[in-house]
């Protein structure tokens, strides 16, 4: 090289370009979002602590009121108190209340935290959110109420209570109805009013109790009965409850076009109606 | 140089409380500040923005679009809200993950994004590990704004960002909103703490019972107002005879004289004719000045004006 050869300019290493985000945002994108918050949001100390007291306390109650008495002087009766524990009172009673606590909150606890912004603001239509909110929140449950239907059966062949295998698997069946078609209507009511625990349960009077009982057509709105349709397939049950015995895809295509129903309904209330920490505090 | 927001006459109520009323203004591209003292509409108009609330009547686009029911142009815009409302079980990447899944981030791009943008805010990675409602305010502040920039939004909307934000983190969050002005996004920033937007906003619209009372550059804010009448504080050796002469010469509005520091406060009717007078009448006065203070430039003095 000589003294007057130019000097070659220095190697800068080229840094490609960052390429811009793309984003895809879809149903299933969504739903894997908000089941991860669902999830990592549940399983929490705190959380895990007060599922597992609510999930120990009926069982016990079950162990407790199974234990042998002077009027369970048979298998008989002590099988009907521990069935109508169960049925009366965790199935049409614990499980619909649960299920409508739960997803009521669903979008009226974050309006109330003020944290609702945050998911609004997002990419993505707001009844593709409440729908994904809806199916991560009855996922998490069904897991819960499955846990606390098995301890309750543990509960009971602890008492020794007969036939418990058949009726734990109808009544699972009718679970997974019956946990879905609450949780839709829980979260219906929960976006239709910040009081909506008052409001269901004037539900279950006026349509559960009272329509459902009128013997016409019109008593396929409720949804209790139809459940009890569903639980009528199993001989135990239909002797201790007096039922009879009935087909079950009408009940089936009545629970699900009924869930459908207040999903849509859930769905397209949250798209049109604002949803607004400063107007909830207006109210 | 077009707007990014632009509202026409614009109002807002919710039952018969007023939130805005009739607004219409301009947002260009860049760092704006949203002035207003508490309920003046500043919350209220953000959210009409981010699509959250509708207008009750008037109109209000973003990027040329109606934000309300618009996930396609929510694609192009970051919130951070007001206060220090977080999941408070979650931890910050668990948190970032879902929200950038909902936002549509690839899947297999989620955690590196998540932790670019919580190495981006600056919040300690030893912090990663603990939920958010163990977090102070600043550093929820921090969480809250990567939540916003996840999507690598055209438009940054903060909400009160600095609250609760010491000076050092109030230091670094200007910093950042800088560095992001810098590479292309705009950011609106609404507060009540006037010297940071001072400092970082081009542009400002001051907001007050839910009206604008001005929106622009903060040189034309100060235009307009050249001819409102304007404070002085003036440090000397006899203010008394300083103010008797100002008040013959006719100049004056008002004056005050603090009896512990012996300033000399006044009011002026005409800045212009007062400054043209001002060095012949202090001559004349034969008083020593020693400092002289404007009350009336800063962006507090015109934000108290415009408001009061």
């Amino acid at each position: 090289m000589t003294a007057d050869a130019p000097i070659p300019p220095p190697i800068v290493p080229q840094r490609p370009a960052a390429a811009p985000l793309r984003l895809e945002p879809n149903f299933w994108t969504a739903l894997r979002g908000v089941w991860l918050l669902t999830w990592r949001g549940n399983c929490t100390m705190r959380g895990l602590g007060m599922s597992a007291v609510a999930l120990w306390a009926l069982p016990l109650l079950a162990w407790v009121s199974g234990a042998p008495r002077a009027h369970h002087s048979d298998s008989w009766s002590l099988s009907a108190a521990y069935y109508h524990l169960v049925v009366d009172f965790y199935f049409f009673l614990v499980l619909p209340l649960v299920c409508v606590r739960s997803c009521g909150a669903l979008i009226r606890d974050e309006l109330q935290a003020d944290t609702l912004g945050f998911l609004l603001t997002r990419p993505a239509r707001r009844a593709a959110l409440v729908v994904v909110k809806y199916l991560s929140q009855t996922a998490w449950l069904m897991m819960l109420l499955l846990a606390q239907t098995v301890l309750l059966f543990c509960a009971g062949a602890a008492r020794g209570v007969p036939n418990l295998a058949s009726v734990l698997w109808i009544l699972l069946a009718a679970q997974a109805f019956a946990v879905p078609v609450w949780s839709a209507l829980g979260l219906l009511f929960g976006l239709f009013t910040n009081r909506y625990i008052p409001a269901a349960l004037l539900y279950g009077v006026l349509v559960e109790l009272g329509i459902g009982r009128i013997p016409t057509n019109i008593n396929t709105l409720s949804m209790m009965r139809h459940l009890k349709a569903l639980l009528a397939n199993n001989q135990t049950l239909r002797d201790l409850f007096d039922w009879t015995d009935q087909a079950v895809w009408l009940p089936i295509a009545a629970l699900l076009v009924g869930t459908a129903l207040f999903v849509a309904l859930s769905a397209a209330l949250f798209t049109f109606r604002e949803y607004h920490h400063n107007a909830e505090m207006q109210k | 140089m077009t707007s990014i927001i632009q509202a026409v006459e614009l109002s807002r109520w919710y039952g018969i409380v007023m939130g805005l009323n009739n607004v219409s203004f301009d947002i260009e591209p860049g760092l704006t500040g949203i002035v207003g003292p508490n309920g003046a509409g500043k919350s209220t108009l953000i959210s009409i923005i981010t699509g959250q609330l509708q207008p009750s009547s008037g109109q209000l686009m973003v990027f040329g679009e109606v934000p309300w029911n618009n996930p396609r142009l929510l694609r192009r815009i970051g919130y951070c809200p007001e206060g220090e409302a977080v999941p408070n079980d979650l931890r910050p990447l668990d948190w970032l993950r879902g929200l950038a899944l909902i936002s549509g981030v690839p899947a297999r791009e989620t955690r590196a994004r998540c932790e670019a943008m919580l190495d981006k805010v600056r919040l300690p990675r030893e912090a990663w590990s603990k939920r958010l409602g163990e977090y102070s305010k600043g550093m929820r502040q921090r969480v809250k704004l990567a939540q916003g920039l996840l999507h690598e939004p055209g438009l940054l909307v903060l909400d009160e960002p600095m609250n609760g934000l010491d000076p050092m983190g109030r230091q670094e969050m200007a910093g950042a909103l800088m560095d992001l002005a810098s590479h292309g996004v705009s950011v609106l920033i609404s507060s009540h703490i006037l010297s940071e937007l001072e400092s970082l906003c081009k542009n400002i619209v001051v907001l007050n019972w839910g009206r604008v009372l001005a929106s622009g550059g903060q040189k034309e804010i100060r235009a307009d107002i050249k001819n409102w009448s304007e404070e002085l504080s003036i440090e000397c050796d006899q203010p008394e005879k300083l103010a008797r002469c100002l008040f013959e010469a006719g100049v004056l509005a008002g004056f005050d004289i603090d009896p512990e520091d012996g300033l000399l406060h006044i009011r002026v009717k005409e800045p212009v004719t007062f400054y043209e007078q001002w060095t012949g009448l202090l001559l004349r006065s034969g008083v020593t000045a020693l400092a002289i203070r404007s009350q009336s430039r800063s962006l507090r003095s015109i934000f108290e004006k415009v408001t009061s």
